[in-house]
């Protein structure tokens, strides 16, 4: 009986972290999207100094979280937002506003993939 | 490569804890669904092993989720004789008072040859000398004697016979085990004093074996070449 305990206990922490990583990847993601979001509205609007500033905050943000996601996500799956994440501000110091817009749009979009692939929806599991 | 040796080192160490949770068991006795869980749990560590892109958690959770069921698996067969049946199967009766059941061995795909094979590992040659023949849920092979082959027993030759217990294995390598020693009904001053006698250093044994009635036996270690 002590063995079956064991495996109970086992099996509520993997569903407790199994929780946590999907509300990690939630918080990270919708964070992370919303900040894209802002600094490519600003930058459309004209307002490069606000959008350098998100680009920098973008990039303090992920340097602090992204280490959450490696631990469970497959790396190669983040790297996409990590160049993102590294690359705006160097846009903007460049000039290159189409790719610094055209970086933040990408960057939504696989921020959105990223949550989605990680959902237990049918598609997913099958 | 750093990582790698890391990551083998972790894998190694939740591996080798899987299966200490998951109990005793030699690979000719595990059941169907112990055979795929330890299969399954050898092919699942050797990914993450190798990919450092892919996080060492994508190894360590299926383990211990495959370890967990398995266990609970194994409480309800213990609990439920249908369930166990389900899961693991019935033995089947392959040789039935002499007699070779063909269908229920073709039933099984349990060839001429199985049977062979399983007999002469139980020192029987002929397939005359057997009553039963069981094949277990594990896919070995139980065999009962006709009882006119079978061995007499001690008791039933009426023959007087004492119990000396167990043999222990008391001093290993010049360390002596506390607890063999409690089982076999001794302590250290009746090992210090039988080796005295021995005329036998205790760093000098290289192994010690004893019982109850005290027929014990000493090997010293060999001088190292």
């Amino acid at each position: 009986m002590k063995r079956v305990w064991i495996a109970i206990s086992l099996l509520s922490v993997i569903l407790t972290l199994s929780f946590l990583s999907l509300y990690a990847t939630h918080t990270i993601t919708k964070t992370m999207s919303n900040m894209f979001e802002e600094a490519y509205t600003q930058a459309t609007d004209g307002n490069l100094d606000q959008a350098r500033e998100t680009a920098d905050d973008i990039q303090v943000y992920w340097s602090k979280t992204h280490n959450i996601l490696s631990t469970y996500m497959r790396h190669e799956e983040i790297e996409h937002v990590l160049v993102a994440a590294n690359s705006l501000s160097t846009y903007l110091d460049q000039d290159d506003l189409e790719t610094f817009t055209e970086e933040c749009k990408a960057s939504m979009v696989y921020l959105r993939h990223l949550w989605e692939s990680e959902q237990p929806s049918f598609g997913n599991i099958l | 490569m750093m990582i790698t040796l890391i990551r083998t080192v972790l894998l190694y160490i939740f591996v080798v804890l899987a299966m200490r949770i998951m109990g005793k068991r030699q690979i000719g006795e595990l059941q169907p669904s112990e055979l795929v869980v330890t299969l399954l749990i050898s092919d699942i560590a050797a990914v993450p092993m190798q990919e450092i892109g892919i996080p060492l958690v994508d190894g360590i959770v299926p383990i211990f989720v495959l370890v967990s069921l398995e266990l609970i698996l194994s409480a309800c067969m213990i609990k439920s004789n249908k369930f166990r049946q389900m899961i693991s199967g019935k033995p089947v009766i392959v040789v039935r008072n002499g007699k070779v059941q063909q269908n229920e061995m073709r039933r099984i795909r349990f060839t001429i040859e199985d049977l062979m094979e399983g007999m002469r590992l139980h020192d029987v040659f002929r397939l005359d000398e057997i009553a039963w023949a069981i094949v277990e849920t594990n896919g070995q092979l139980s065999i009962l004697k006709k009882p006119e082959l079978l061995q007499p027993t001690a008791q039933q030759l009426n023959i007087p016979t004492d119990d000396p217990g167990l043999p222990m294995v008391v001093v290993s390598d010049g360390e002596v085990y506390d607890e063999a020693l409690k089982i076999v009904g001794f302590d250290v001053n009746w090992l210090n004093k039988t080796l005295k006698e021995q005329n036998v250093k205790l760093e000098n044994v290289f192994i010690m074996t004893t019982d109850r009635a005290q027929n014990f036996q000493i090997i010293k270690k060999e001088a190292k070449e």
